[in-house]
């Protein structure tokens, strides 16, 4: 689904399926963005990786329909600390419980 | 005999008639009993004599005293019925109760009602100005008075506190608190039930003897007769101002101008004004305003002000100049009982070539703002108020209405003071619109109503409306787009290279698109669904050092509560705007945010969980 605002690269390794978010997500593409990646995220095999650090922007209807989509696939996710959107999703301790990781490697090795 | 003399010469038929039967028992009594006339039976004759003649002087010299009393009392309730005649609405009646006190030689005087079956204590507790009537209004003994009162059908006097404490036990505390050592209770009636006490205390004893008792009571019917003359008031009141809402009502916000309106009634008296404001869509780009200003207060004020409106509507749909309109609406108001003389400002912008025209009929000079800031008064379209002498050939003009141009209608009451020249007060509201126009609208409007009235009370009503046109220039921001989801992508996109122009720091441009963003899909989730096209208005600034963002619409938001990811959206806005306040008006919402553009400690704002 062609988004405007919001890319999608996927990647594929021997292990991980990597989403790459590159734009902004708001309640204009929320669905579409959380509709798309459940289906790459049935697709994979394997361990689901969403990298955030290529997010410029996030609103509360964005981060309802991911917070939901990590909770149901219990995929890794990637945010940086001086990542744009980073304040954001701290404010509203998004993912509380599970491990946040810095970078794609930390991710992908497993290592909060 | 003496005392027969001195009553009769001091005093009543009565008291001589008393005094002569009096000396008649004594003559035979002692005639009867006292058959020795020698000089000790004279002796004590005489003195008999003159303890009765004691007696009579005494007595005599008491009704002197009433006289005297009643004679200061007579003009003293004649002040007194003036004082709670003068007061209009119950709140002003109960100042001018508790001013009473010191009439009355009292130390307190209040009056406790049943209003919607509430007892209610006059003065209002933070009106009562002295710290002596504060205790006496807040406390269950009234009540228990009042109760007392009412069974027995008339007044009450305590001379003593423990009197009126084996009375009313309840009011043990009470007598304390007040230091009363006598206290008055006075029914006040309304159609033959009591409705409440009138309460009088006083810190020295008093003995209540028959003419002051007399006199309290008529103060107490006096008080009677003005509480029903300030209900009827607060009725008549309160259906002119409801109806002066409703003809009002809230402007429909329309797109591609930015305005909003502010009415405020007269803080003083009971006066519903005539005061109005009125936008209507003309088409092909044009908008018209307008505020006017009806002769005369209250529910004839109203009604006019609603036809002149309605009139000005249809008028300005003609579609001809502003000067044209104004005439047509003469005609209208020659035909119209009560309407000559109103004075009406009425501009027409046109967004698409960018001009405004005006014309006043006897109306405030209107307050233009270009882009850059620079404040004029629009005067020179001055004409008579409507209908004043025959077919009045108005003059309009026409000026440059560029992009963040601001225009402000207003009413008189917002610039005249008693006792002041007009210019002072249009020089006080030029100086004000200077320093705050590049506020969004909502703000500036907030702002000069806040700034002009900050030590003064409205002794008329207010009517402004403020009018920019969007733009977007380094000094403002401001866009207005129907409220959908779609549009809030370029919005945001717009907002963030005008944010950019004012901050570097990737943090505070994320917390200001985002606390935006959250306002705005609050708008969008919240437009009244039956609305024609629910809009919302974007508008910023800076000022100092702190970003001013204001998110306007037309909906109504729910409590955050109710919806978790709403919820989570307010949470967002409270934590990353600096200072966030929610006005929910009729209109719709308004949401106003503060950002510091100055950050002492990025990282204390980034609380860390990984």
């Amino acid at each position: 689904m062609p988004d405007d605002l919001c890319t999608i690269e996927t990647r594929q390794t021997d292990s991980h399926t990597i989403v790459r978010l590159i734009g902004e997500i708001d309640a204009s593409n929320a669905a579409s963005i959380d509709h798309e990646l459940r289906t790459i995220e049935l697709a994979a095999r394997n361990t689901f990786v969403v990298d955030f650090n290529a997010l410029e922007y996030i609103d509360s209807a964005g981060i309802a329909a991911l917070e939901l989509l990590a909770r149901e696939t219990n995929c890794r996710i990637v945010i940086a600390d001086d990542a744009t959107v980073y304040q954001t999703l701290d404010i509203v301790r998004f993912n509380a419980g599970n491990p946040l990781y810095d970078t794609l490697s930390d991710a992908l090795s497993g290592a909060a | 005999m003496i005392a027969v003399l001195v009553a009769a010469a001091l005093c009543s038929f009565t008291m001589t008639v008393w005094f002569t039967v009096a000396g008649i028992a004594v003559s035979a009594f002692l005639t009867r009993y006292v058959n020795d006339f020698t000089g000790v039976a004279l002796w004590s004759r005489v003195v008999f004599q003159l303890v009765l003649g004691a007696i009579a002087l005494f007595v005599a010299w008491t009704p002197i005293r009433r006289a005297a009393l009643s004679e200061k009392s007579l003009p003293l309730l004649h002040d007194v019925s003036n004082d709670l005649f003068g007061a209009h609405g119950m709140d002003e009646l109960g100042v001018a109760l508790g001013e009473l006190a010191s009439s009355l030689g009292a130390s307190t005087t209040s009056l406790f009602v049943f209003k919607d079956d509430q007892l209610v204590g006059f003065p209002r507790d933070d009106e009562a100005t002295d710290p002596v009537h504060a205790p006496v209004l807040r406390s269950e003994c009234p009540g228990h008075i009042l109760e007392l009162v009412g069974r027995r059908g008339r007044s009450a006097f305590w001379s003593s506190a423990a009197t009126l404490v084996a009375d009313v036990p309840e009011c043990a505390a009470w007598v304390d608190a007040v230091h009363a050592r006598s206290v008055a209770g006075i029914p006040i009636r309304s159609k033959d039930r009591v409705t409440g006490v009138f309460l009088v205390t006083y810190t020295r004893t008093q003995q209540f003897n028959a003419s002051e008792r007399l006199f309290l009571s008529q103060v107490g019917s006096q008080v009677a007769r003005a509480v029903e003359k300030a209900e009827v008031e607060e009725v008549s009141r309160s259906v002119a101002s409801e109806l002066q809402q409703s003809l009002l009502g809230p402007t429909v916000l329309v797109p591609q101008v930015g305005h909003c309106s502010r009415y405020l009634p007269a803080e003083e008296g009971l006066s519903v004004g005539g005061d109005w404001y009125q936008t209507v869509r003309l088409g092909s780009g044009n908008f018209g305003i307008a505020v006017g200003d009806a002769l005369g207060h209250g529910l004839t004020a109203a009604t006019i002000m609603g036809q002149l409106r309605s009139a000005l509507a249809a008028c300005a749909l003609t579609g001809n100049s502003a000067a044209e309109v104004l005439e047509v609406l003469d005609r209208y108001a020659a035909e119209l009982p009560g309407a000559p003389s109103t004075t009406v400002a009425y501009a027409v912008v046109n967004v698409v070539d960018h001009w405004l025209e005006y014309s006043s009929a006897g109306h405030p000079y209107p307050v233009y703002v270009t882009p850059e800031g620079d404040v004029t008064f629009l005067d020179d379209a001055q004409g008579l108020p409507l209908a004043c002498g025959d077919s009045i050939e108005r003059i309009a003009k026409r000026i440059p209405f560029a992009a963040g141009s601001t225009i402000i209608l207003y009413s008189d009451g917002l610039i005249e003071r008693r006792g002041e020249s007009i210019a002072v007060g249009l020089e006080r509201l030029r100086a004000v619109v200077a320093e705050w126009w590049r506020l969004p609208i909502e703000i500036l409007a907030d702002e000069i109503v806040r700034t002009l009235f900050a030590d003064a009370a409205r002794a008329d009503d207010v009517a402004v409306l403020v009018l920019r046109l969007p733009v977007m220039s380094r000094d403002v921001f401001l866009e207005k787009v129907p409220a959908r989801t779609e549009e809030l992508a370029p919005l945001r996109h717009d907002l963030r290279d005008w944010v950019a122009q004012h901050v570097d720091d990737p943090a505070t441009v994320n917390a200001v698109l985002t606390t935006v963003g959250e306002a705005c899909a609050n708008a969008v989730d919240h437009a009244y669904t039956d609305h024609r096209d629910p809009l919302m208005r974007v508008e910023a600034t800076t000022v100092g050092d702190e970003m001013i963002l204001n998110v306007t619409d037309t909906g109504c938001w729910k409590p955050p509560i109710q919806d978790s990811e709403r919820g989570r959206g307010i949470a967002m806005i409270e934590v990353l705007a600096d200072r966030v306040t929610i006005d929910r008006r009729a209109s719709g919402t308004s949401v106003t945010l503060r950002h510091s553009l100055t950050r002492m400690d990025d990282d204390a704002r980034r609380p860390v969980h990984h």
